[in-house]
């Protein structure tokens, strides 16, 4: 099979999505002719579709959330692009209470099936305002799906799938995930959500990671095989809507559990699935539940202090090698 | 720090003790651990030791006094420490504490699946927390019991069954007899008139009890009673157990009728429908194994009766007859009996008599 970019995996969704579909068009800041977007993944689109299809937005993140929404409850299929997902605090109000009520509050007579893409994370220096992980505040709020691709497969087959979808859908992306690699098939296929994918099995300990984190957690699960410990690592891929069969039979195997996510500890996803497994699994800890994920603090500008809060394979290992005796 | 010196509670039914020694004396140092004073209780003397090191500051009960559980005895002290106020009465004697075990919930899980009492289990966890791997372990060395997978109560026609033969193997001392039979004929016959082996069987045994009476009979109170009747029982496997109806009167019946009233009961018996006096009055049974590939066994008598008949795989074996070998078809027959009621000899006798009837099946249509 042959090898794509998780970012220009991105860009075949968007550009067969439109193709596909005429309601379909993409707008955000800079993503148009001039710039192609701060990652490029709309690279070429503006010349393919035309500046209408692939639109330019002034500086307003409430502003552009807002036009998706309104064009997609007539009956469009707008992708919006947040550059920096940190700036979706922005459009908090369009996001969480209007195109996530929306539906809800016209009983059932308007559909919002709007995109919102955006990358976040940490790891390229960029400061405090560009780098954090927002997923744990979408989750608390009913109406919206989360997607997190870690691999270009996966972020081509759940962008179709979230575009297709007639709900809002937070579709997160992450700056260092951009430029990896991965087996992506030239034929059509979508990915269903609330399915999780086991990216490796293993029988000693759970670890389920998301986003950039599953790139870690693979080489922390690499690690941990050269050292006799055969770590399962499972990707959730949506936490709304959350698989948690797979998680919790992956569980009933190991009796371990790590989480890793790239958000604050305090009130993260982490908290939410070990809420899960203690609800529905406790008879299968052998083992105190295990997070790892960034502490309670803003993302440093020093890249070393940046590199010390942002898990990795160290501190995954460390978590690991903490609940098998 | 201060430290008391507390009466043990040394048995769950223990309310007070005795002070019968102190080892040591007011001011004297103490180690952790050292013998400090005798207590006597209504069982066993008990050497207290001291729970921690430093100076015997204060005896507080003199020799031969009674204190109550968990009364204060002594007081310790570091060296240099004042003496505080300390209550000479009794505190409330102390429930019994469990001492919490720590374990994992996966832990906890596997003990209770496999009724393992955590208490006994080492812990090689963090802080000597129990983990499922300590329960594997414990399972695979102790040999516990094995793991159930379900319960099934013991009642109607399973509890009838292990009340009767508990009550037979108990009370009749059994001896079994096996016995090889030609069934060259008994096969002819088989198709000429259209009916089963076992048919035949039940005919030819009770052709043999006219002969053999004393077999059929049961002991009871000290007297061997012998019936008038001949009502032989088959035993019949069904869905929801073993049963055994009875043909009244086997003797007096032909063949053919045999065969007729053996096959609707035996259907009655699969459907649940047999009737209380279908299943009562038998006085002797047979039991046929042989369908399941069984050459011989051991049957336990059904009780009261005095014998039964097993009957095992009809099989076609080479056999020297005039010194040369020929293929007959061969049937093991194992008779269990009642040594109390007869002997060896005349039960071999009955066997033998079967067998002649069974070689020469002929006698069985007149």
């Amino acid at each position: 099979m042959r090898e794509v970019t998780y970012r220009d995996a991105l860009r075949e969704a968007l550009r067969e999505e439109m193709l596909r579909d005429k309601t379909v068009f993409l707008l955000g800041e800079d993503i148009g002719r001039y710039w192609h977007g701060a990652f490029k993944v709309t690279k070429g689109l503006a010349e393919e579709f035309g500046d209408e299809r692939v639109r330019d937005t002034p500086i307003s993140e409430s502003a552009i959330i807002g036009v998706a929404i309104g064009a997609a409850i007539t009956g469009m299929r707008p992708v919006a692009e947040i550059m920096f997902g940190d700036l979706s605090a922005l459009a908090m109000d369009q996001i969480a209470n209007q195109a996530a009520k929306l539906r809800y509050m016209f009983g059932g007579q308007a559909k919002v099936p709007l995109v919102i893409r955006m990358p976040f994370g940490a790891g390229v220096n960029i400061a405090a305002h560009h780098s954090q992980s927002f997923e744990a505040w979408f989750m608390h709020v009913p109406g919206l799906k989360i997607v997190m691709p870690s691999t270009p497969y996966d972020a081509k087959g759940l962008l179709k799938t979230a575009i297709r979808d007639d709900n809002p859908v937070m579709f997160f992306e992450h700056k260092l995930l951009y430029p990896i690699e991965g087996s992506v098939p030239e034929e059509e296929y979508t990915i269903p959500f609330g399915v999780a994918d086991v990216k490796r099995e293993g029988e000693d300990v759970t670890i389920v990671a998301t986003l950039y984190m599953v790139q870690k957690a693979l080489a922390a699960a690499e690690e941990l095989d050269g050292q006799g410990i055969e770590a399962e690592v499972i990707d959730p891929r949506t936490l709304v809507p959350l698989d948690k069969q797979v998680i919790v039979n992956s569980l009933k195997k190991t009796g371990r559990i790590v989480l890793v996510t790239e958000d604050c500890k305090t009130g993260g996803v982490s908290a939410e699935i070990a809420a899960v497994v203690a609800e529905e699994a406790l008879d299968y800890l052998d083992a105190p539940i295990k997070r790892v994920a960034e502490p309670d603090t803003p993302i440093p500008f020093s890249p070393p202090l940046e590199q010390f809060v942002i898990p990795n394979e160290k501190s995954i290992i460390k978590a690991v090698k903490e609940i098998i005796y | 720090m201060v430290t008391k010196i507390l009466m043990p509670r040394l048995s769950l039914t223990m309310k007070k003790g005795t002070v019968i020694e102190w080892f040591k004396k007011e001011g004297d140092n103490v180690e952790k651990g050292e013998p400090i004073v005798e207590v006597l209780t209504e069982k066993v003397t008990y050497d207290i030791e001291s729970p921690s090191s430093g100076v015997l500051r204060k005896v507080l009960v003199e020799e031969g006094v009674d204190v109550p559980v968990a009364g204060v005895l002594a007081v310790i002290t570091a060296p240099e420490e004042e003496l505080p106020e300390v209550e000479v009465t009794a505190e409330p004697p102390l429930e019994r504490v469990e001492e919490r075990i720590i374990a994992s919930p996966a832990a906890k899980r596997l003990a209770k699946e496999y009724d393992v009492d955590l208490a006994q289990v080492k812990g090689t966890g963090p802080e000597g927390r129990i983990v499922e791997e300590d329960i594997r372990k414990y399972v695979a060395e102790k040999k516990v019991t094995p793991k159930i997978r379900e319960v099934i109560p013991l009642t109607g026609i399973r509890k009838t069954a292990a009340e009767r033969v508990s009550l037979s193997a108990r009370t009749a001392p059994h001896t079994t007899l096996n016995m090889e039979v030609d069934m060259s004929k008994a096969a002819k016959l088989r198709e000429e008139v259209q009916v089963s082996y076992t048919d035949i069987v039940v005919k030819a045994v009770a052709k043999a009890l006219v002969e053999h009476p004393i077999i059929n009979s049961t002991l009871e109170n000290e007297q061997i009673k012998v019936f008038h009747d001949i009502n032989v029982g088959v035993a019949v496997a069904t869905e929801k157990g073993l049963i055994v109806p009875v043909i009244r009167n086997t003797d007096r019946k032909s063949l053919e009728e045999i065969a007729s009233e053996l096959k609707e009961l035996a259907e009655k018996a699969r459907q649940g429908k047999l009737i209380k006096d279908e299943l009562t009055g038998g006085t002797f049974t047979i039991t046929n194994l042989g369908m399941y590939g069984v050459d011989t066994f051991t049957p336990i008598i059904n009780p009261p009766e005095t014998a039964i008949l097993g009957v095992g795989r009809l099989t076609e074996k080479p056999v020297v007859e005039n010194k040369k070998i020929v293929i007959k078809p061969l049937m093991n027959l194992s008779l269990s009996f009642d040594h109390r009621v007869v002997d060896g000899a005349p039960a071999a006798q009955f066997l033998q008599k079967i067998k002649k009837i069974l070689e020469n099946p002929e006698v069985l249509l007149a």
